[in-house]
This record gives C-alpha cells, structure tokens and sequence, in this order.
C-alpha cells in the first residue's frame, strides 16, 4: 500500500513510499508524456509511513516504522538515490516529519511520545547553513531538540514554523505545543475535543490543526498565549456551504448509510457530507 | 531477515526504552513511606477545609501530589477515600462551579481519580461519580478523558 506522496514543483518530480519498504521517484518524460519511476531502497525493515522533499528539492526524507528516518540524496558517482539513517534514540515508528526552511533541519514525531529535531546535513549537497537557534554546527544526524507531549500522547504531526525558530506538535493527548528552543520552553494547550492528526503554520502567530473534527480548528497567539480561536471551531464557518451538504435525500436516506458510515469513517456521529468535509481538511491545511 | 521469521515481541533495548517510558512505575526505595507522608499531611490539611466548607480548596488539595506509579495500592486507596470525602462533601449544585475553578491539570487528576474509584464499585458511590464525570466533560470537554486515557503516570 502507499502511504505517502510528495510532489517537488520546482524540479517535477514526485516521490511515493509504500509499506513495501520502497520509495519510488517519479520524472516526467515528456516525450512520452508518461512518469516513470526509479526504485529507491531506503534499507529500513517495516514499513515506510511518510516521504517529504526538502524544500531545496535536493534530499527526501521518508519516516519509517522501523525507528528512523531516512534521509535520501542522489549520488552523482553511483547515479544512484543514497539512503543515510537517522535513528538516534527514536524508540518507536516515526509517523510525521517536516522540514526546516533551510532545508538542513528536519522535525519527527512518531510513537515514541517524543518531537526530535535532527540535523540533515550532507556534504557536498547542503551549503552549511547559517547559525540559528537549534545550533551552530551541525553535522549529520546531531540531535538538536527533544520535546515530550504533556500526557504522554504519541505524536501524530509535527512542523516548523515558517522562520523555523520554532516547531508546534499536535499529540494523542488532544495537546497542541508549541516549542521555544531559545528559552527551552514547551507552551502546551489542552484541546476541548478529541485529538488533531494534522497540523500547518499559515503565519506566525497563526496554526490550523485538524482531525477527527468536520471543521479544521485555528489557533492564534494573542496577548495572553496560545489559544484556540473560536470562530473557525464553529461548524460550517470559514468554508463554503454546498448544496449537496445535510438535506440531500442521499445522505439523510437511510439508517444504513448512517451505520454504513460509522464503519468506513470510524464516526460516531454522523455529520452529513463526511467525505466532502474530510476533504475540505485536507485541503485547508496541506 | 525474512519477516516469516521476525519475531516484532521481542524485547530489543529500544523497546525496552519506551516499555520504560510507558510504564512509569515508581521503585524507588521508601517510595511508600514516602508517599504516606504526604498522604498524611495532605489529609489533615483536606479535613480542615472541609469543616471550614471551603470545598474548591479541599479538592485542590486532595488531588495534589497524586501518587503515580506505586506497587502498592494502600496510598492510592487512601488517597482515592478522601477525595471521594470531598466530593461527598460538597453541594451537587457547586460541583460546575468548583470543577471551572480547577486548572486543566487538576481535572485531569480529579478523572484519574474517578475512574480509579469507579474501578473500585464496592467501596465507592458510582452514581455520584458519574454525575461529577458527566460535569466535568460539560466544562473542559471530551479532551480531558483522552489526556487520561494517553497519560501514563497512573493512579
């Protein structure tokens, strides 16, 4: 089965990984107009879980349940996809990373209830990157940062802010945190509800998280902290209302599509549209 | 290695890193005594409030310091009685109000407490522990029971 995808704009290319422990990148021909695969052998022992390129498009990197993270680079000698581990104390499979902008650092979370920050450098393909506030130097695989979710929730994704001098994690805790590494602290917020899957910085001061909710959530940083916004955590707000939405005869039909639904999606309650409103949280925070 | 062959229950030294990580048991030695003392100051501390009717406190301090991670259950026990005395204690109608005066982490305490008595039917009151249960996820929400639910430092 594949369990990620991630698409490079720049360089046009994308990447698959699978439970078969591969990777694939895929290039376009465009005399054929077909893409065509190149196998990558990540050598990790279970299963891939998710794949992201680096923001310079040069290195992927693909989270995998056997501990690590493999961090993939073309070798021009070999002409040959090279897969360099980072295992460094992650106890358990990593199921979320996201890279720094600098393209060096990347950020994991995974089962181990822990946020790690690890540098990725490479030599020969990463310029060394300017001094931040993870450190100053970094060669590969130097953990830069741990971070435990509050009530020991495995974490289900983590990312960079956009400067990256910070990094947010939503857990199984129904916790989001956000981590200052300047002055070492962990700012966490309690969820009223049942735990975020996802989350994406849109500014600064501003995260989206999503989950098992209909709606995606917003969390903004006022004056007295972080803290979740109420408007968008409303149901129907901040999106387009559809006609095909909660009235249809379709989806109000029958008490088997109710059930139906409670067995394909896992919900309990039933709400409407849930294949369009899933989608709809897809799309608001990718 | 061909995976007919993997063995995924073995204990390798990263899996018993986290099996570490999420048991949390407390085997310090004189961890008990320990915990009784605390559990003894605790409770005079808690009985005053309670005769002063000032039952916000009484429950703050009943839930403080919970003992996590003990093999033996005497002190959790104990500790479960007095709070079960606190909220015996208090009028019904107060219980939202004292529930919205309580940190975060002090409900999540106050939960963990709960499902450790409801646990327990033979010795403690369920209909009233479920009418405090059914309050508090009116105030903070179904977030508080999966932070019980995922925390591992248990009662």
């Amino acid at each position: 089965m594949v369990t990620s995808l991630d698409w490079a704009p720049n360089t046009n290319r994308i990447v698959s990984c699978s439970q078969d422990k591969n990777a694939y990148v895929w290039t376009f021909d465009s005399s054929t107009n077909k893409w065509g695969p190149t196998l990558v052998h990540l050598r990790v022992d279970r299963a891939a879980i998710q794949v992201r390129w680096s923001p310079n498009e040069q290195k992927f990197a693909v989270a995998s349940g056997s501990s690590s993270v493999a961090i993939c680079y073309f070798g021009e000698d070999n002409n040959w996809w090279v897969s360099k581990h980072l295992k460094k104390s992650i106890a358990s499979s990593v199921l979320s990373i996201s890279w720094h902008p600098n393209s060096v650092l990347i950020v994991c979370g995974g089962a181990d209830m822990v946020t790690r920050v690890f540098s990725t450098f490479i030599k020969g393909i990463d310029e060394r990157p300017a001094p931040s506030v993870w450190g100053e130097r970094l060669p590969f695989g130097t953990l830069c940062g741990e971070y435990e979710s509050e009530y020991n929730g495995w974490i289900h994704s983590a990312s960079f802010s956009p400067d990256g001098n910070q990094i947010a994690f939503v857990a199984h805790d129904s916790t989001l945190s956000i981590v200052d590494p300047v002055n070492n602290s962990i700012y966490s917020i309690q969820s009223p509800t049942v735990p975020h899957y996802q989350l994406s910085w849109v500014s600064p001061d501003k995260i989206i998280v999503s989950g098992q909710q209909p709606c995606p959530t917003a969390c903004k940083l006022t004056s007295s902290g972080w803290e979740f916004s109420k408007e968008t955590a409303k149901k129907g707000t901040g999106r387009p209302t559809t006609p095909r939405d909660r009235d249809s005869p379709l989806s109000r039909s029958s008490a088997f599509n109710i059930f139906r639904q409670m067995d394909s999606r896992a919900s309990a309650v039933f709400s409407g549209d849930g294949a369009e409103e899933e989608h709809e949280n897809g799309s608001a925070i990718s | 290695m061909s995976f007919r062959k993997l063995d995924v229950s073995t204990i390798t030294e990263e899996k018993q890193i986290l099996l570490d990580r999420i048991t949390q048991v407390n085997t310090e030695p004189g961890a008990n005594e320990e915990a009784e003392r605390k559990f003894q100051s605790k409770s005079s501390q808690v009985r005053a409030f309670i005769t002063k009717g000032n039952a916000l406190e009484a429950l703050a301090q009943a839930i403080s310091e919970p003992p996590y991670g003990l093999k033996d259950s005497s002190i959790p026990d104990k500790s479960a009685q007095l709070v079960m005395d606190v909220l015996a204690s208090s009028r019904s109608q107060d219980a939202v109000s004292i529930i919205g005066d309580l940190a975060e982490n002090q409900r999540v305490v106050l939960l963990k407490y709960i499902y450790y008595m409801m646990a327990r039917p033979a010795y403690f009151n369920c209909s009233m522990l479920l009418s405090w249960h059914e309050k508090i996820v009116q105030v903070s929400g179904i977030g508080s029971i999966c932070r019980v639910l995922s925390d591992r430092h248990t009662l």
